[in-house]
């Protein structure tokens, strides 16, 4: 009876162990989804603002911000245990993310700045400003992929 | 029993045989050039520089990363049956191909047959070549005579075993590889859409990335363009047709015309890895007409989920 109890006890350690392992693996493939959707999703706004851009300034300033909010945060989405190579996970984030980590604050930080510049060139009204600026933001995207962001897998 | 045992094996051993002597008899018979075609004929040269950006030709012939010539070859291609390096095809008449004759060339280029009538495997892409037009593979030729002769031997293949037994490639092609043949123009379609599916289909080779690939290497039938999770250089290839095109599929003509031109998608997000050197050296240099009907023709495809 002891020795049955014993065994129930210790299968249902296994088990919730075994959901805990599964957990934190699913824990750290939903972190990349997220930051994917995410960058999927600023991209998707900066390219809305730059369609309105020639003809409302106002609203194309609206999906900057949406677009600024997100870029932000993009330190905040790279997690320990969340890069390529490590167990569980299918990401193309270098581990570089995490052992420069100036470098990666910077790639981002740049970003940051070209959208800051984009919204102000739309405020003023500077339609060939926000072109150009425009170029600078997606220049800002691809360094930071260049270095930071492994093959499409 | 035994004995029919015995005939059995004899027999086999017979058959193998054969099979032996087939696979290793050079290729028969040169390329038939219809007449008057020749890729000595003015103009030739022009035409052949537009065609080789078009069909990509540079980005493998090139050993751009470790400082090489262009055209000079010595790429290396890493495959799942070994590692390929590219042959010179510089105009150099010894370790180029500048004593090559144009149905030599023809022959390589659309049927996979090398020089001596050896098999070439296909890593060169002739599966896709061999829908070009003869005048078009001539003006290639006619173009690359006009480089610069550069001397550099070919580095041999380091190819696993059997893969490394080129005869086998004839069994191969006897599977995968239908008798070369120039697309001809679908009637009813726009001249626009006519371009592109050539450039598409015979030129750029798009399908030898964008489609998925057997264990034999060869493209999976009824999966065309429908993307690669493993191509080259281990990069996944989107697909730009069938289920999988989903988010291709909200492309429009212009961004995918001004994405061959420039790398740039419609999210703000750049072509990279492969595609990016398709687009440097290749449909970067497209007429906007050209570039506009690859997408006139990609857009036809079918990018409906589940068909
Ligand atoms: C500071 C670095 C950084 C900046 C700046 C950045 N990204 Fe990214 N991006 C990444 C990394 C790293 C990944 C890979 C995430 C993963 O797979 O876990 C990524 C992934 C993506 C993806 C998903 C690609 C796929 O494989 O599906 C898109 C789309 C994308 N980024 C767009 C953008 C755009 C557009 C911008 C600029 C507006 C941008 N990114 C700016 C680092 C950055
Ligand atoms: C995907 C890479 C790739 C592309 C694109 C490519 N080739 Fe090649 N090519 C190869 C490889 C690999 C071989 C060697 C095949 C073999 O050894 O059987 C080769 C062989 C050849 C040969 C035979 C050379 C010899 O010495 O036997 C010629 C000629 C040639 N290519 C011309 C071209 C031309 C012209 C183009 C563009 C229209 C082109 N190739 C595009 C990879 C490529
Ligand atoms: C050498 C392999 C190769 C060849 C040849 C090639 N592609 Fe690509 N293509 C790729 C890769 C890899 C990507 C993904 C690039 C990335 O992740 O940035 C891609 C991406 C694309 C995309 C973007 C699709 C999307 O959903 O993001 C388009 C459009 C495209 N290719 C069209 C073409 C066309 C048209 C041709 C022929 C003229 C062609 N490709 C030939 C490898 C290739």
């Amino acid at each position: 009876m002891k020795r049955a109890l014993g065994l129930a006890i210790l299968g249902a350690a296994l088990i919730t162990a075994g959901v805990a392992i599964g957990d934190t693996v699913s824990d750290a493939q939903k972190s990349v989804d997220q930051r994917v959707a995410a960058m999927k999703e600023m991209g998707g706004k900066v390219n809305e603002a730059f369609q309105l851009s020639a003809t409302n300034a106002a609203d194309a300033r609206t999906k900057l911000a949406a677009a600024f909010a997100i870029a932000q945060s993009i330190p905040s989405r790279f997690p320990a245990g969340t890069a390529d190579g490590d167990p569980g996970v299918t990401t193309r984030a270098l581990p570089k993310i995490w052992s420069d980590q100036g470098g990666f604050q910077k790639a981002a930080d740049g970003l940051v700045a070209a959208l800051k510049t984009t919204d102000a060139k739309l405020a003023a009204n500077d339609g060939a400003g926000a072109d150009a600026a425009f170029g600078d933001v997606r220049k800002a995207c691809g360094t930071c992929h260049e270095t930071y962001r492994g093959k499409a897998k | 029993m035994i004995a029919a045992l015995r005939w059995f094996l004899i027999a086999g051993v017979v058959f193998a045989g054969g099979v032996l002597v087939w696979l290793a008899w050079p290729a028969t018979g040169n390329v038939d050039l219809p007449a008057g075609l020749s890729s000595a004929n003015p103009g030739m040269a022009d035409r052949g520089a537009y065609l080789v950006r078009a069909a990509a030709c540079l980005p493998c012939h090139w050993d751009k990363k470790n400082g090489g010539e262009r055209f000079a070859g010595g790429r290396e291609l890493k495959t799942p049956f070994g590692t390929f390096y590219t042959p010179n095809i510089t105009p150099d008449g010894e370790t180029g191909i500048g004593k090559w004759s144009d149905a030599e060339f023809v022959g390589a280029l659309t049927h996979g047959v090398g020089r001596s009538g050896e098999q070439l495997y296909p890593t060169l892409p002739y599966t896709s070549y061999t829908h070009m037009r003869i005048e078009d593979a001539l003006a290639i030729k006619a173009y690359l005579s006009t480089q610069n002769a550069v001397h550099h031997p070919n580095k041999p293949h380091a190819l696993s075993f059997p893969y490394s037994w080129r005869a086998l490639v004839k069994g191969w092609k006897l599977l995968y590889f239908d008798t070369p043949q120039p697309l001809t123009d679908v009637p009813g379609r726009s001249a626009s859409w006519n371009r592109g599916r050539y450039l598409v289909t015979a030129v750029g080779h798009c399908a030898e990335c964008h489609s998925p690939r057997d264990l034999q290497g060869a493209l999976v039938p009824g999966a065309w363009l429908h993307g690669n999770p493993k191509g080259p250089d281990g990069w996944k290839v989107p697909a730009l047709a069938g289920p999988g095109a989903k988010e291709f599929a909200g492309w429009t003509n212009a961004q995918i015309a001004n994405y061959l031109k420039s790398g740039e998608e419609p999210n703000f997000d750049s072509a990279e890895g492969p595609m990016a050197e398709v687009i440097a050296e290749g449909m970067k240099y497209l007429t906007d007409e050209d570039r506009l009907a690859i997408a006139d023709y990609l857009k036809s495809l079918s990018t409906t989920p589940g068909s």
